[in-house]
């Protein structure tokens, strides 16, 4: 089964992905956006997955809900660390 | 099987989340935008309270932390969404912060001078180039109405332009006017004034972009002189030289005349005023050859400070101490090449323009320097000698005339209005220039150019 609070954070990741889409033009120009988006969409999917281990494959969906979420650390630090040298370019 | 590989995941989680708190604490003073910065800090720390949760969990360890973990589900996305926001905001804030760069940019070095005023004619902001235009800083000229630098000639003109515009009646305006500088000088300045209005169409704000054409004005004049004069020069110069030869003959035939009639002849009296009426013509017409740039022309070194002097001297002795004659010569080299007596008749003519424009005390100030004239391009040097008088100035209907022959503002019987003609002919004569500069009731500079060689 569910959780009521893994179900609210999947809306609210849905919303933030409606968020992205409305203002995606502005958030092209964040420097390495696209490592940004990654890092969100893996950890949208590590909810997904969340959400499904309650109805089928447990085992599969578990394993993907922790890599997707690892990945999605892994991506923001990445874009982090990106973040900080093009700012360093710049100055 | 599973789960240790969960635990593992977990822990693998929490490495990464640690290594990402301790990287964005080293570097946060390297990072532009403190929010997004905090931000990120946030969503770390939750990352890291989720592992080690999970990591307890799945590792056998203990489940306590699990009671937290519906609020850090439901944080973990709302921090996301926050991120995403400052971070549209902050690329909005540059973007903004850039576009108000590039714009005060291209406001202060844009060539023409810009002023928004409000309804009312007090000004709120002016470029660079308008406050050296006028000789103020921003600041004080935030402080002035638009009206208090215009020429009080032009300022009814302004009011009303200004009401026709705040009416509707018109869109924009656009003006040649003379504005005022804090030195008290003037400039000309064309003016387009649009209005700025609000979302009802009322009119916030106007908003003038003045470009400086004083030199445009100033050579545009000298230029149509020049032109005038030649056409004038050349029509003078034919009549003159007929007119001479005519009156050469008239004065040989009355002397002879004089000759042959008795001393108590009463047909005497009639030939002395034939004779002394064609002295007088001869003088006019040697003006007029000289305004042609014809009759006799010496080519000697002539000292232009020595004769300024002898200017100066002749007009305090005929004028006494009235008007105050002061000559300063700001250059080493004071000879150029030339007619003496033309050129003393051109600076002396000046000068005696200059006298009569004083009315009671004044001064005529003598400068020599070494100057180009406007316009002038090349490798010759120039000698300068500005000869400006604080008298009446020359009003602005008749400055386009004041070289024409037979022009004058004086009693018809006291002057032929030859003076600057012939003066304009002497100096064009000599490859110089002339030109004048002139502010009603505060003084005129003529200016004389002429070349070295």
């Amino acid at each position: 089964m569910f959780q009521e609070s893994e179900l609210i954070a999947l809306f609210i990741s849905l919303c933030v992905i409606i968020l992205g889409v409305i203002y995606n033009k502005h958030l092209k120009s964040v420097p390495h956006y696209k490592m940004l988006i990654l890092a969100f969409m893996l950890y949208s999917l590590s909810l997904i997955s969340t959400v499904a281990e309650g109805f089928l494959l447990f085992a599969m969906f578990n394993a993907i809900e922790h890599i997707s979420y690892l990945l999605s650390a892994l991506m923001l630090f990445i874009w982090c660390s990106m973040l900080i040298t093009s700012e360093r370019v710049n100055k | 099987m599973t789960f240790s590989f969960i635990a593992f995941m977990d822990m693998l989680l929490f490495v990464v989340t640690l290594a990402f708190i301790i990287y964005v604490l080293i570097n946060y003073k390297k990072y532009t935008d403190r929010s997004v910065c905090n931000i990120l800090l946030v969503l770390s720390f939750l990352f890291l309270f989720n592992s080690t949760s999970n990591f307890l969990e799945w590792s056998g360890i203990t489940g306590k932390l699990d009671r937290y973990e519906d609020f850090i589900d439901v944080t973990i996305p709302i921090v996301w969404g926050g991120l995403i926001y400052l971070l549209v905001k902050s690329i909005l804030m540059r973007r903004i912060k850039k576009s108000e760069e590039n714009f005060r940019s291209i406001f202060n070095n844009t060539f023409v001078g810009i002023v928004a005023f409000n309804p009312d004619g007090e000004i709120f902001n002016v470029n660079r180039r308008f406050a050296e235009m006028t000789g103020y800083t921003s600041a004080e000229l935030c402080k002035l109405n638009h009206i208090n630098i215009t020429h009080p000639e032009y300022k009814n003109l302004c009011i009303s332009r200004k009401a026709l515009l705040l009416d509707g009646q018109i869109d924009s305006y656009s003006i040649q006017k003379k504005y005022i500088r804090k030195n008290g000088s003037v400039f000309w300045g064309d003016i387009l004034v649009t209005p700025i209005k609000d979302e009802n169409g009322k009119v916030e704000s106007l908003v003038g972009i003045i470009n400086d054409v004083t030199e445009h004005i100033n050579m545009g004049s000298y230029l149509n002189t020049n032109d005038r004069m030649e056409i004038l020069g050349q029509l003078a110069g034919g009549v003159a030289h007929d007119y001479n030869n005519k009156l050469t003959t008239i004065m040989l035939n009355a002397d002879l005349l004089l000759n042959s009639i008795s001393p108590e002849s009463e047909a005497r009296q009639y030939i002395d005023s034939i004779i002394k009426s064609s002295i007088t013509m001869k003088e006019i017409t040697n003006k007029l050859l000289a305004f042609a740039k014809k009759g006799d022309f010496k080519r000697t070194d002539i000292n232009i400070a020595d004769t300024a002097l002898d200017v100066a001297d002749i007009l305090t002795k005929e004028i006494g101490k009235q008007i105050n004659t002061q000559v300063i010569i700001d250059t080493k080299r004071t000879t150029v090449k030339g007619d003496p007596s033309q050129i003393f008749s051109a600076i002396y003519n000046i000068a005696i323009n200059a006298k009569d424009a004083i009315k009671g005390n004044g001064k005529i100030t003598f400068t020599l320097d070494e100057s180009m004239p406007k316009g002038v391009e090349g490798e010759e040097t120039y000698l300068r000698l500005i000869i400006h008088d604080d008298g009446e100035g020359i009003e602005s209907d008749i400055r386009e005339r004041i070289f024409d022959p037979f022009f004058t503002t004086k009693e018809k019987t006291s002057s032929t209005g030859m003076g600057l003609a012939a003066v304009y002919g002497i100096v064009k004569k000599h490859n110089g220039y002339i030109y004048y500069d002139s502010e009603p009731r505060k003084g005129t500079s003529f200016y004389l150019f002429l070349p070295y060689k």
